[in-house]
């Protein structure tokens, strides 16, 4: 049965060492998976899968997808588990592949969707596609699902992972410009859409 | 005092606490005026939602599994497969292969890519085929890049390169290197170009377009490529 070891906490949540009371647990189980140790890879999945699929949720707003891109999130850990420098936590950096990851799906999903209906404008075509709510009743979570993929992504790692302007003006290649009008947006229509 | 509405924008800034010119002066409105008052009880409804939502959720139950067969399982394969005295010389010449072949498909795929010039997209090559399976597989190439005469950029998206792949050198051909440190340098170069006509003409919204896109393209070139690296 895998350990348990605390949730990660992200870029707005850093924490000090001092702070982290099981840090050494969750050195100790990195250095056993480092060394192939699958019990301690499976307490490492355990303890930040839910936290990576929470956020690809947001991110997504579709739980199939939402699967995939965490997958491929611990997949990728797993490969890159010894290029880690536990210079940050591993909460952190296993947030930073995930957030990496849906991004990526993000792009190819575009790129897929673009060159199917020779359209410039993907997130059109995703915001045609979203599925259609049969709930009157509106909460957060459902309310993000009906906002573009760009506004969605600003607003979920902006206001809900913490990320600043600056990482995220480097990370979706927008000027901070863009982005705070992005997040503006995104505020505008999910009040309105909580309102119903 | 305000002698008007203050835009949506303002409102919500102010429930944010962003910076606000004037925000005492907003507040004393948003006091007196039941319309902008009914705004901000929206934004802050969102902001109390946001701030409790759960960020945490159950993943499905099988997903461990398929992790699983793609990570520690397939090494335990591999593993076994290794382990037996009558390797064939294939078997045990495998990983090398591997590598080997792999080091040619991103070579290949880097200069294909290079070589499309005029508006790199966001592709990033498929430079798994690359990636050991753990720390313990064998065959990592190293060849150091030699950034002799290198300008100020270049130097920029080595360093970059090198912190994302700590403790390992990466193989490329210096012809691939040569096209990596050309690429960059147009792209460094349009961002120069449009940023000087846009000084010229600060008023021009379509430089302004031009110049935000030239950016991005840059921040593209150097995230595809240090990805081919990070492939590794």
């Amino acid at each position: 049965m895998p350990s348990a070891v605390r949730p990660m906490r992200t870029s707005s949540q850093r924490v000090s060492a001092g702070e982290y009371d099981d840090a050494e647990q969750g050195r100790s189980l990195l250095q056993r998976a480092r060394a192939g140790d699958a019990n301690a890879f499976e307490s490492l999945y355990h303890a930040y899968a839910p936290r990576v699929y929470g956020l690809a949720v947001r991110l997504c707003g579709e739980r199939a997808a939402a699967a995939e891109i965490t997958q491929d999130t611990f997949v990728l850990v797993w490969q890159r588990l010894h290029t880690f420098r536990e210079q940050s936590d591993i909460g952190s950096w296993i947030h930073r592949i995930a957030v990496n990851c849906a991004l990526e799906t993000f792009r190819r999903d575009a790129r897929r969707s673009s060159r199917v209906t020779l359209t410039d404008a993907p997130e059109q075509l995703e915001h045609a596609t979203r599925p259609v709510l049969l709930d009157d009743r509106m909460d957060l979570q459902r309310a993000l699902a009906q906002l573009s993929p760009l506004a969605r992504t600003a607003f979920v790692l902006r206001e809900i992972e913490g990320y600043s302007y600056a990482e995220l003006s480097e990370w979706l290649s927008l000027s901070e410009v863009a982005l705070r009008a992005n997040v503006f947006r995104a505020r505008h229509t999910l009040a309105r859409l909580l309102e119903r | 005092m305000l002698i008007h509405h203050p835009a949506e924008d303002t409102l919500h800034r102010l429930v944010y606490g962003e910076q606000l010119p004037q925000a005492s002066a907003v507040e004393a409105h948003v006091r007196q005026c039941t319309p902008c008052a009914e705004i901000v009880q929206r934004f802050e409804r969102l902001r109390r939602e946001t701030a409790s939502l759960d960020r945490a959720a159950a993943p499905p139950p099988e997903l461990w599994q398929q992790v699983r067969d793609r990570t520690v399982g397939a090494n335990a394969s591999l593993r076994a497969a290794t382990s037996s005295s009558e390797r064939s010389v294939l078997q045990r010449v495998r990983w090398p292969l591997a590598l080997a072949a792999g080091v040619l498909v991103t070579v290949v795929s880097t200069n294909r890519v290079l070589r499309e010039r005029g508006t790199p997209d966001m592709r990033t090559p498929d430079t798994r085929v690359a990636t050991p399976q753990s720390a313990s597989d064998p065959g990592i190439a190293v060849l150091t890049l030699d950034t002799a005469g290198a300008g100020e950029p270049t130097q920029r998206l080595l360093a970059h390169v090198r912190a994302s792949v700590p403790q390992r050198d990466v193989f490329v051909s210096a012809d691939t290197e040569r096209e990596i440190m050309s690429q960059l340098a147009l792209f460094t170069d349009a961002v120069a170009r449009t940023q000087r006509a846009l000084d010229a003409d600060p008023n021009n919204v379509q430089l302004e377009s031009m110049l935000e896109r030239a950016r991005r393209q840059h921040a593209d070139f150097v995230r595809s490529t240090t990805a081919l690296f990070e492939g590794f």
